[in-house]
């Protein structure tokens, strides 16, 4: 109830948050970019795993020294420890590398960070790399369209890049109402309530401008117009440490359990280093000024003393934090849990059960039937059809026609969610309760598995029908979408009869009904009835769609033939004797075609 | 009294396949009867049925069943048979 509510209330809220202020739709347009550039940018390292970039970076990241040194180095070099930080999520969402490693890189970045205030101090730089947002999805669009794997994965990675940087572009744009009412001489407070305040502020700046470089900016000038004391500056570049987390936490919120255990791990670095610096301020002060003295830096030079000041607490954070890499990794671990898996699990396979051949062969069918369940659901969703059809009278040819658009299903999704892990757990439990039971048990076992088999098959039928129904079904071209139909049809219709005998909707209805449907298909067949020839022929149909159909037509034939050989075996009648009787009745593939045979005579 | 005693056992044994033909016997029969009943429904509806389509699609089906029952009658006659035999060896 409150997911389907959900949804439907956050568009609601953002779409009355758009109309309302601009710069609120700009912010959100940018925090959509940049998740968007997080995706490309996984998708771009994902071309490479397994290959160079899972060489190189196991290389440099196999020793903390040498993963704390990646991370300084890319940072110093990238000039944007956020970006570094996104990277280094998107490395763990793609499993190029491991937590620890990737903690090493994020503790690497704080340090590597601190050269941008030594650039902005000492000469007055900045590298500014927004700049190159367009260029970069230009070059990384171009090279998405290529063939090669790992020209496509560049693309993917730049185009992500650029996407990132746009996204914080506008983040920012957005902000810059509130950046011009930040004034920081209005704040100004002496003592540790001071020291608190003003890092709370360099938090707050440094998560609305989305950037620490801008928060220093911003300090140094203040601190160069006297706005702000020494001591506040010190407690800005503080919080910005803290705040510049922010980006992680986004691009966290699009990565998996491990991203969003780096940028927890992330948060914690910094804020530890942020308390441990406003604790200890009066010392760090001092070691600045005896560092300055020694280094030549006039005393009164506070820019250059604050850069000092911002690489030293840093550098204090990993001393301290180093030794306790482990202890995070499994902190992070038991409080950022793996999600239990939405994984469809046994209901009737019971080890107690697999002792007693009559109860386990009961619990097998029932966990059988169970599958066969989830997999119509699976099957009717891959034809785009409501599973409630099955049980109405409704023609099939109307239901179709009322249902055109195929919605692509990840079939595959689907599978591993609600068919594996039971399939599987039956597997495993015949195995194991065939050990104790007579030659007659060791069938009924053999035919639930085959049954299990079947309708695997048949969703697997499906997976690959889907791409073609999906193609075809939105054609202009009217032969071809009655024939997918036809298909849908063939297959709803099998699926129908199914429903009835299971639900003995029919009193007379057993097993033998299916023998109808199997004449039915061989009827239907686009192939040996000369459908497919003379829609060739008539120039209907082209020669790709022709060969698709053929293989398509394939396709339905075995989902159809699954389907009824497990109907055979799920829904035949519970008396051995009765079900016995049935199965010696029910007829073979030859005695079929011979009914079809002479019902085709009879008819013409 | 060995030979006593197998031939005890094997009358027991015949008695047990004899017994589970006389269940197999049944059992096709109550299948057959089910079979009978869904043709006599399906020419019930045949009558009323006035769609062309409709019509193929019920005579279709009655085809299967009754090349279905023609197979269960056969299985039948031959079970009755063999019932028969074994009356006349083992009076």
């Amino acid at each position: 109830m409150i997911r389907n509510i959900l949804l439907p209330t956050i568009f609601l809220l953002l779409t009355y948050g758009f109309w309302l202020s601009p710069d609120f739709k700009e912010i959100s347009a940018g925090v959509a970019i940049f998740l968007f550039g997080m995706l490309a940018l996984e998708e771009g390292f994902k071309a490479f795993t397994g290959g160079t970039l899972e060489r190189l970076l196991r290389r440099t990241t196999n020793q903390l020294w040498k993963s704390i040194s990646f991370g300084v180095v890319t940072t110093t070099l990238m000039q944007s420890s956020s970006l570094v930080s996104v990277i280094t999520i998107s490395f763990l969402s793609a499993e190029l590398i491991t937590l620890a490693a990737g903690i090493g890189i994020i503790f690497g970045a704080n340090l590597g960070t601190t050269t941008g205030a030594w650039l902005v101090a000492g000469f007055g730089l900045k590298v500014k790399l927004s700049a190159y947002a367009m260029p970069m999805l230009v070059f990384g669009v171009t090279l998405i369209f290529q063939k090669s794997r790992s020209l496509k994965g560049v693309g993917y990675i730049l185009a992500g890049m650029g996407f990132l940087f746009l996204g914080i572009h506008y983040m920012k744009e957005g902000f810059e109402a509130f950046k011009q009412t930040l004034d920081l001489a209005e704040y100004a407070i002496p003592g540790y309530a001071g020291l608190f305040i003003f890092a709370l502020i360099g938090i707050m700046a440094t998560v609305i401008m989305q950037s620490s470089h801008a928060t220093l900016v911003l300090v140094l000038t203040a601190l160069a117009a006297q706005q702000i004391t020494y001591d506040n500056a010190l407690a800005l570049a503080i919080g910005s440490n803290v705040g510049t987390t922010i980006t992680a936490i986004l691009g966290a919120m699009s990565s998996n359990v491990q991203g969003k255990r780096l940028a927890g791990a992330h948060l914690i670095f910094n804020m530890t280093t942020g308390i441990i610096a406003i604790v200890i301020i009066q010392q760090l002060i001092l070691l600045v000024d005896l560092l300055s003295n020694g280094l030549g830096i006039a005393a009164d030079n506070y820019t250059l003393k604050l850069a000092i000041f911002h690489t030293l607490f840093n550098l204090l954070g990993i001393i301290i934090m180093v030794p306790f890499i482990t202890r995070l990794v499994s902190f992070l671990e038991r409080i950022i849990a793996t999600p239990a898996a939405e994984i469809a699990t046994p209901r009737y396979l019971y080890a107690a059960s697999a002792e007693i051949p009559d109860a386990a062969i009961e619990a097998v069918r029932k966990e059988t039937a169970r599958l066969y369940n989830q997999a119509v659901d699976i099957i009717t969703h891959g034809l785009s059809l409501q599973r409630e059809i099955l049980l109405s009278e409704q023609p099939l040819e109307e239901v179709v026609t009322e249902s055109d658009t195929i919605k692509t299903q990840e079939i595959d999704h689907l599978y591993n969610k609600y068919i594996k892990a039971i399939y599987g757990a039956i597997i495993e439990f015949i195995s194991h309760a065939q050990n104790s039971v007579d030659k007659e048990q060791v069938e009924e076992f053999s035919t639930l598995r085959q049954a299990g088999h079947n309708i695997v098959e048949a969703i697997k039928g499906i997976k690959h029908l889907q791409k073609n129904l999906s193609i075809y079904m939105a054609s202009d071209n009217p032969h071809i979408r009655h024939e997918y139909n036809n298909i849908r049809i063939q297959i709803a219709h099998v699926l129908r009869e199914l429903e009835i005998l299971q639900n003995g909707a029919d009193e007379a209805g057993t097993i033998l009904s299916l023998d109808q449907l199997k004449m039915e298909i061989s009827e239907r067949d686009v192939i040996s009835t000369g459908v497919l020839d003379s829609l060739i022929r008539k120039n209907h149909i082209s020669a790709q769609m022709a060969t698709s159909l053929m293989n398509d037509s394939a396709y339905c034939q075995n989902i159809c033939r699954n389907l009824i050989h497990l109907g055979e075996t799920l829904f035949a009648a519970s008396d051995p004797d009765e079900k016995e009787a049935e199965r010696s009745v029910a007829l073979n593939e030859a005695e079929i075609k011979e009914v079809l045979n002479n019902y085709s005579e009879e008819k013409n | 009294m060995a030979t006593n005693k197998l031939l005890e056992k094997l009358r027991v044994l015949l008695g047990a396949e004899r017994r589970a033909q006389i269940a197999k016997y049944e059992s096709i029969k109550q299948v057959l009867k089910k079979l009978k009943k869904k043709e006599n429904a399906l020419k019930g509806k045949l009558k009323n049925e006035t769609g062309v389509k409709a019509c193929k699609q019920l005579k279709k089906e009655m085809s299967v069943i009754s090349a279905q029952r023609k197979k269960g009658m056969k299985i039948l006659k031959e079970l009755k048979e063999l019932k028969e035999l074994k009356k006349e060896n083992n009076p």
